[in-house]
């Protein structure tokens, strides 16, 4: 209900400096993952994970490889059904819920290996992201009645809207395919924006970058979340970028919960550097 | 009950070819994701080199069934060299629709060659062998005891040999059998080699059972085959090998209920539950994509 | 020197354009049949080409936007054609055709095409719903199957319903030949405009993405499950109004005609024209159709021929001859016009003109 309620977030062309609403801790956050878990043929993939996220908090997924990140997203999108545990988005339970639905609900996400429609237009990618948005029956357009051409172009114009956010308006008329590899990570970060989620995951969305470019996408993140608003739970493995921008990380190891908290905290935590660098051995 | 007995071994008779075609589908399929839908007609070419190796150029039979296995296996080599390796990166369509391709090229080609008329011939093995009151033909004794014999052999070729294991490890990872080291060409050509050879035994033993060979023969036989492999599981050899026999049996009770117009139906009817009720067939696992 | 903008056509008068364009071809061609220019013969093969390009854009719905490889196209045309040839036959329409009364046979001709299109619907859903839940090789049998099954069911279902229906073997006779090149042509026209107008919506795109990639498709809300079935309900429909027009060309239907051999003729189609680009099946339908007849000393490697294509193109050319490039007139029109108007921008060609109509 709250969803439907949430105003249409407006786009703000140059972000003023950190215009984040205030944090209200009174209010519920936007997530919250209880007992989360799911077994893979009797193995345990990801167990007894809890987590909340603020409702404009960039938070951060953390572990080595084969901890179970990519899991939890594709728990949290319903692309596996959990075994065990509830999820809650904006306080209603998603138990039941399909990938459409949730994505409906507000969690829109990218992947870690690419998924763009590659044979579609960069244009037509984001008017796809846009399509619950838009609304106008089969017959309408069929019959090409007025109101297609309204919704249309409503749609078109929000969409280079959202394109302008990374620049590429230009680029709407060029197959998504043939971008380069940061186009084309930013181009489904604009998709998912478009289907007007409340959560944002990305999956890695830094892989294959150069510290500069890794930078100016930290800036779009952290200008992304004051612009519309939402919280974004990221998963990377680049550490900068993880605690430079995360308001609160969570590190998976063997798909457990192995810490929580802030950076500082995270930085500190003893269990996490043996995750990452291995225990020290006695005596050394 | 003599009756119910014949009509059994009918049953296991036909099911014996479908399932030496039936393997083939499989092991293609296991290996590069692909449906052959040339395998049917691999058959068709076999059956009329064993025909005209005896009819024309009156060749001992063992020679002209060795002649037609020979033919099958280079053909299933031939056709893989040079119609799927090139697309062997290209999208599963692609494949599948050279594979039809393929497919109508070859049951064209031999219409325009032989013609599009049935060719007859003389019952291979004549005679019958009577328990009772029930009467088998040597044939469907020769056919069932050829068709265990080839599967058994393949059963140890694929889990005692080297290449054997080399043709599962490609079938699991591609990417990482082939940095084990691997060679890919050589594994997959073997693979439809085997696939082939076995499916010009199964060629010798359709020419058996039925002493014909027409152009379009291939292509319900094929089909048939395939449905077997679908429904004993895809990529599995005894499933195979179980789906083939079951195909076999169930067209039998079908023609012997007096229904035998409505065998092709019925057939394409199971195959339709089975991959609704259990795409993975009766040996198969499921397959997920990964995210 | 203010540089001024290019010409670009409003998007009424696009329409204004195509229909002027299609209405143009229309009396051309039938002026050339009047004229006898176009023999009885060649009209003909002119109404054989316009049920084909029905068949080819219907299955290039499936195959060419959706992604689905679809094997049993021939059976929602036999479906559609014993609908409409058993409605027809039942109706008053052969005397009406005797006398010449063309208008008082409208509503009856309206009435097979709307009967044949929703009865292949239906079994479009039967087929399609389960069908389409399975991957793409296993959507390619389960629908060869289904077509298999059309085709002994229209064989044999007399001897079990114990009344004449489809005639059996023996093939339904006398139906009324009420197919004629307006009505062909008029249907031709329809059809493609109404996948035009589809494609070219948010409803369309959904359709393109779930080809492109699903899971990325059901991630930003598309139902998938829905645009996968009504893409392939649409084929089918269509498909069905082909088989009424071509039961209503030729009088008679056969089962044997429906076999999967004609499923086969219809990909080729496709592919060789291009899966996905409407123009590529138009065109491919056409030529398909008429070099046969041009080629008829040679009718005998037809077969030969279309298969050895199919491989070939599938090597060097999987995306088919005009890929998925979509043919405009006003665009033509609109290049044209920048050309002679405004000679400044003729550099700045080589910009990609995507513009979506």
């Amino acid at each position: 209900m709250s969803r439907t309620e949430r105003p249409k977030t407006k786009l703000v062309p140059v972000p003023a400096t950190n215009i984040i609403p205030e944090r209200d801790v009174s209010l519920p956050p936007i997530l919250e993952a209880r007992h989360l878990g799911i077994d893979f043929g009797g193995l345990s993939a990801v167990s007894d994970f809890n987590f909340a996220i603020g409702r404009t908090e960039i938070a951060g997924l953390i572990g080595p490889n084969g901890a179970g990140k990519t899991t939890v997203f594709n728990l949290l999108t319903k692309v596996y059904q959990p075994t065990r545990g509830t999820i809650l988005l904006d306080g209603m339970d998603t138990a039941g819920k399909t990938t459409i639905q949730v994505n409906q609900m507000g969690i829109a996400r990218t992947f870690q290996n690419i998924r763009l429609f590659r044979d579609l237009s960069v244009l037509d990618n984001v008017l796809v992201g846009l399509h619950n948005e838009t609304k106008y029956t089969l017959g309408t357009a069929m019959f090409r009645l007025p109101q297609y051409w309204r919704k249309e172009r409503i749609a078109k114009e929000r969409a280079l809207e959202l394109l302008s956010i990374f620049d590429m308006q230009d680029m709407a008329d060029h197959k998504a395919g043939s971008l380069p590899y940061g186009a084309q990570r930013r181009l489904e970060i604009v998709r998912a924006l478009a289907t007007n989620p409340c959560l944002l995951l990305l999956d890695e969305p830094a892989a294959g970058m150069n510290p500069s470019e890794t930078s100016e996408l930290m800036d779009n993140i952290v200008r992304i979340r004051d612009m519309f608003g939402i919280a974004i739970l990221l998963i990377e493995h680049d550490m900068n970028l993880v605690m430079g921008i995360c308001e609160g990380i969570c590190v998976l190891n063997f798909g457990k919960i192995i810490a929580k908290g802030t950076p500082e905290d995270i930085q500190a935590n003893p269990a996490v550097i043996e995750a990452y660098l291995g225990k020290k051995k006695e005596g050394q | 009950m003599s009756l119910f007995v014949s009509q059994l071994f009918n049953g296991l008779q036909t099911g014996s070819v479908y399932a030496l075609v039936a393997l083939g589908y499989s092991m293609v399929y296991g290996i590069i994701l692909l449906l052959n839908f040339a395998h049917g007609d691999i058959i068709m070419v076999g059956a009329y080199t064993a025909f005209y190796a005896m009819t024309a150029f009156h060749l001992h039979p063992i020679l002209s069934v060795v002649l037609a296995v020979v033919t099958s296996t280079l053909l299933g080599v031939v056709i893989e060299k040079v119609a799927y390796t090139p697309l062997r990166s290209a999208p599963r369509l692609s494949l599948l629709i050279t594979a039809i391709g393929i497919s109508f090229l070859l049951e064209n080609g031999a219409q325009l060659l032989f013609g599009a008329d049935t060719k007859s011939m003389d019952t291979l093995v004549p005679g019958n062998v009577s328990f009772g009151s029930v009467t088998i033909s040597y044939t469907a004794i020769l056919t069932i005891i050829v068709a265990v014999i080839a599967m058994v052999a393949l059963t140890l070729l694929v889990q005692k040999t080297k290449l054997g294991k080399a043709m599962r490890a490609v079938s699991e990872d591609m990417g990482a059998a082939q940095l084990m080291g691997i060679s890919l060409n050589k594994t997959i050509s073997f693979t439809f080699a085997v696939g082939s050879a076995l499916a010009g035994i199964g060629s010798v033993l359709y020419l058996c059972a039925y002493s014909q060979a027409s152009p379009t023969m291939g292509s319900m036989l094929g089909l048939k085959a395939f449905v077997a492999a679908v429904l004993g599981g895809i990529g599995s050899i005894p499933g195979a090998m179980i789906g083939g026999f079951a195909i076999g049996l169930l067209e039998a009770l079908v023609a012997a209920v007096g229904l035998s117009v409505w065998k092709d139906a019925v057939v394409f009817a199971i195959l339709i539950v089975v991959l609704l009720v259990k795409p993975s067939g009766i040996m198969g696992h499921p397959v997920t994509e990964k995210v | 020197m203010k540089t001024r903008s290019k010409i670009r056509i409003p998007m009424p008068a696009r329409y204004v354009i195509n229909l002027a364009l299609v209405v143009g071809f229309y009396f051309l061609l039938t002026g050339l049949i009047s004229s006898g220019i176009i023999t009885n013969y060649w009209t003909g093969i002119l109404i054989t080409v316009g049920i084909n390009i029905i068949l080819a854009v219907s299955l290039n719905i499936a195959t060419g936007y959706l992604g689905q490889l679809p094997l049993g196209h021939a059976g929602f045309m036999a479906v559609g054609a014993y609908a409409g040839g058993i409605f027809m036959k039942a109706t008053p329409a052969a005397a009406l055709l005797k006398e010449g009364n063309t208008a008082a046979l409208i509503p009856y001709i309206l009435a097979a095409i709307v009967i044949s299109a929703v009865v292949a619907g239906i079994f479009g859903v039967i087929i399609g719903i389960p069908a389409l839940r399975l991957r793409g090789d296993y959507l390619a049998i389960i629908t060869l199957g289904f077509g298999e099954i059309i085709r002994v069911v229209l064989t044999n279902i007399d001897s079990v319903l114990g009344f004449d229906f489809t005639y059996g073997a023996a093939g339904l006779k006398r139906i009324p030949k009420f197919a004629s090149v307006t009505l062909v042509f008029i249907c031709v026209v329809l059809a493609c405009f109404f996948i035009h107008t589809m494609m070219k919506s948010k409803h369309g795109r959904a359709i393109l993405s779930i080809r492109d990639n699903e899971i990325a498709s059901e991630s930003v809300g598309v139902n998938t499950t829905y645009y996968k079935t009504m893409a392939f309900v649409f084929s089918a429909m269509l498909a069905g109004i082909a088989g009424c027009l071509y039961a209503g060309y030729l009088g008679s239907l056969y089962p044997s005609t429906f076999k999967f051999m004609k499923s086969i003729e219809i990909l080729v189609i496709v592919v060789l024209g291009g899966m996905g680009s409407m123009l590529g099946s138009i065109v491919s339908a056409t030529v398909l159709t008429v070099l046969p007849e041009l080629l008829r000393s040679v009718a005998d490697y037809r077969m030969v021929a279309y298969s050895l294509a199919l491989v070939v193109m599938m090597i060097f050319r999987p995306k088919g001859l005009f890929g998925s490039y979509d043919f405009s007139m006003s665009r033509v029109l609109e290049k044209a016009l920048n050309f002679v108007f405004r000679p400044e921008l003729r550099k700045g060609k080589e910009e990609a003109d995507n513009e979506q109509n």
